[in-house]
């Protein structure tokens, strides 16, 4: 009876690390740990914005007389202070970590897609598919990133999708390389001649064999593209190309940067929006040292 | 042969990614909001001046006829002519391109000096706490905007200290006899200072993880062990033995750090208000200037697209098994 159920526990373990074994193999780095925490703390704040944030982050907060309370310091009842118009700096903080987990994980998520589909074509087909790809790659890396997001967001309009879709046109090639690379080797091994005499068809081929093999690759890939994103966008609403309409930490940077709040002293009003970018950024990139790990393993300590 | 016959496939390559690129920036600008005579034509203005004006800038033919002529006129070096200044695009542009290239080059040279003894200290303390806090650091140097950098150190240094100037290439009101007396002047050099060291700052990351990565390959190489084995001790291992082999895929980065040095520029130059290439893009896209920025943005692919071409020469003459591939 006791045996059993040792072994159950143990079965269910095993299938549970078997299930999503990349995941725990990631979080066994301590910097990944870290990161993991931090981005599930922004992520709280991102889901539960209007309960934690203490005021609407676009009002113009005014006291009893009906004065405007521009440029408070940091105190008891504005943590992070007030702007030049009076608006809480805390709230646009918390607001901003919507627009940056949509932007960085938007982004992401199609910098993988188009990515390893046109990288596992080119590897598979060859030939003139290759060539074609590669020299689209080719075009695409003698584009400069944040110039031509500019000119596609100001054709485009300035809307969140827009953004996010200048910077996808642009990320994906770094993945595509990657993914091609790795699967030029991967379809010499005897695993995939074995299923292809089985009958495999090219689809089945790409999604079944060679796809579940590169993914690691993707996912890394994709870590990597919502740091690119989420400085991407922030540098792109920094510059006035970024949506008007919702609250970023690089629009607020962008307003703090126009209102002279530097020459105000109004330090309170440009250091936390970096802040917060630099710390969501950085979970990510902590996060992809532990996967780097695990993809490759030469980087592991002796 | 084979490395020549190299070296040709990469050329032609690279003019056709230059015309690629050329031919996408044409219809993309075309797509621009607004029609770009709506700068200078005002409403009391009668339809024969307006016409006459887009005649004037060649926008009355058909958008094929244009494209040819577009094309044709960059291998004659006509690039534009400005709808704000009405006058010819290109000096802007190569003027502006100066100022940003005085200030790119210190930066990626301090940049590389600074990432390659980082990463292969990095690389060293393989295992050690140092190393996590290293790492960790080189990870949040990384994560940080270029532009926020840039206004902590205008913020600190230049309004709280007033240690340096708020901005600008040079003091108001000063003029100089040409480029090279301006940039040999004490206050050229005030105002480079914090736009470079931002600058730096911002690219540090990209050379420091990569010397790390590839050191951590090569120290498990035979002759390095040999080389210890012989008694050599480990900071002369390190530097003369390990890191020479390690720099290879660094250098070669360099093309991917000249890309990344221009996205970085363009908002530093906005912050430090800089007169570079960047910051002239941004203002003529804002103006709806489109020859300016047209043309910026070819010179800048122009770089990409040459660096990454020297890349690839640097590459396949250190490492002559690529040519052959």
């Amino acid at each position: 009876m006791g045996k059993e159920k040792t072994e159950t526990t143990q079965v269910s373990t095993r299938s549970r690390q078997q299930r999503w074994p990349m995941f725990w193999l990631v979080l066994k780095h301590p910097l990944a740990k870290a990161g993991a925490v931090v981005l599930i703390l922004f992520a709280i704040l991102a889901i539960f914005a209007p309960y934690i944030a203490p005021y609407d982050p676009e009002k113009i907060l005014e006291d009893e007389a009906g004065t405007w309370l521009t440029y408070k310091t940091p105190g008891p009842r504005f943590w992070l202070g007030t702007t030049d118009m009076g608006r809480d700096i805390l709230s646009q903080v918390i607001y901003g970590t919507r627009t940056a987990f949509m932007v960085g994980g938007l982004a992401a998520v199609m910098v993988v897609v188009i990515g390893t589909v046109i990288g596992l074509m080119a590897a598979y087909f060859g030939g003139w598919v290759d060539q074609v790809v590669m020299r689209l790659v080719d075009v695409v890396y003698g584009i400069p990133f944040l110039p031509f997001a500019m000119v596609l967001v100001t054709v485009l309009g300035g809307s969140q999708w827009n953004v996010i879709i200048a910077i996808s046109v642009l990320l994906w090639r770094e993945t595509c390389r990657v993914v091609r690379s790795q699967v030029l080797s991967l379809k010499e091994r005897p695993f995939i001649e074995v299923a292809r005499s089985s009958g495999a068809g090219h689809l089945r081929l790409i999604f079944v064999h060679l796809a579940p093999n590169v993914y690691p690759l993707s996912v890394l890939y994709g870590v990597f593209a919502v740091g690119w994103a989420i400085i991407t966008e922030a540098g792109l609403s920094f510059l006035g190309f970024g949506d008007a309409k919702s609250m970023s930490w690089g629009k607020m940077l962008q307003e703090a940067y126009a209102a002279q709040a530097l020459s105000q002293g109004a330090w309170w009003w440009i250091i936390p929006p970096g802040v917060a970018i630099v710390l969501m950024v950085m979970s990510t990139y902590f996060i992809a040292q532990g996967i780097e790990q695990v993809v490759n393993p030469k980087l592991r300590s002796r | 042969m084979e490395t020549l016959k190299f070296f040709g496939r990469r050329l032609v390559h690279s003019i056709f990614v230059f015309l690629a690129i050329v031919s996408i920036l044409f219809f993309v600008f075309r797509l621009m909001p607004g029609d770009p005579t709506m700068l200078f034509i005002s409403p009391e203005m009668s339809v024969d001046a307006i016409e006459r004006i887009r005649h004037s800038f060649g926008l009355d033919k058909p958008l094929y006829v244009q494209y040819f002529k577009y094309i044709a006129n960059i291998f004659l070096g006509n690039f534009g002519i400005s709808y704000y200044f009405m006058e010819p695009a290109a000096p802007m542009v190569f003027e502006a391109l100066k100022n940003t290239l005085i200030l790119t080059i210190p930066a990626m040279c301090l940049s590389y000096l600074f990432g390659v003894v980082g990463g292969t200290l990095l690389a060293w303390w393989r295992g050690k706490k140092r190393e996590l806090w290293g790492m960790a650091f080189a990870l949040i140097l990384r994560s940080a905007p270029a532009f926020w950098i840039g206004l902590i150190f205008l913020y600190v240094f230049a309004f709280h200290f007033e240690w340096f100037p708020g901005g600008s290439i040079t003091d108001t009101g000063v003029a100089y006899e040409g480029f090279w007396e301006m940039v040999l002047s004490w206050d050229f050099a005030h105002h480079l200072i914090l736009p470079v060291l931002s600058m730096t700052c911002y690219l540090t990351g990209l050379p420091l993880l990569l010397t790390r990565t590839s050191v951590l390959e090569v120290i498990k190489e035979d002759y390095v062990e040999m080389a210890r084995a012989k008694g050599i001790g480990p900071r002369r291992v390190m530097f003369r033995h390990v890191t020479r082999t390690a720099i290879l895929p660094v250098v070669t980065a360099f093309a991917t750090a000249i890309a990344y040095a221009f996205g970085g520029s363009v908002l530093i130059e906005v912050v430090y208000t800089w007169p570079g290439i960047g910051r002239l893009m941004v203002d003529s896209m804002l103006g709806s200037d489109y020859p300016v920025a047209q043309f910026a943005f070819m010179i800048m692919a122009c770089m990409m697209i040459v660096m990454n071409l020297l890349a690839d020469f640097v590459y396949a003459y250190l490492d002559p098994r690529v040519a052959v591939k």
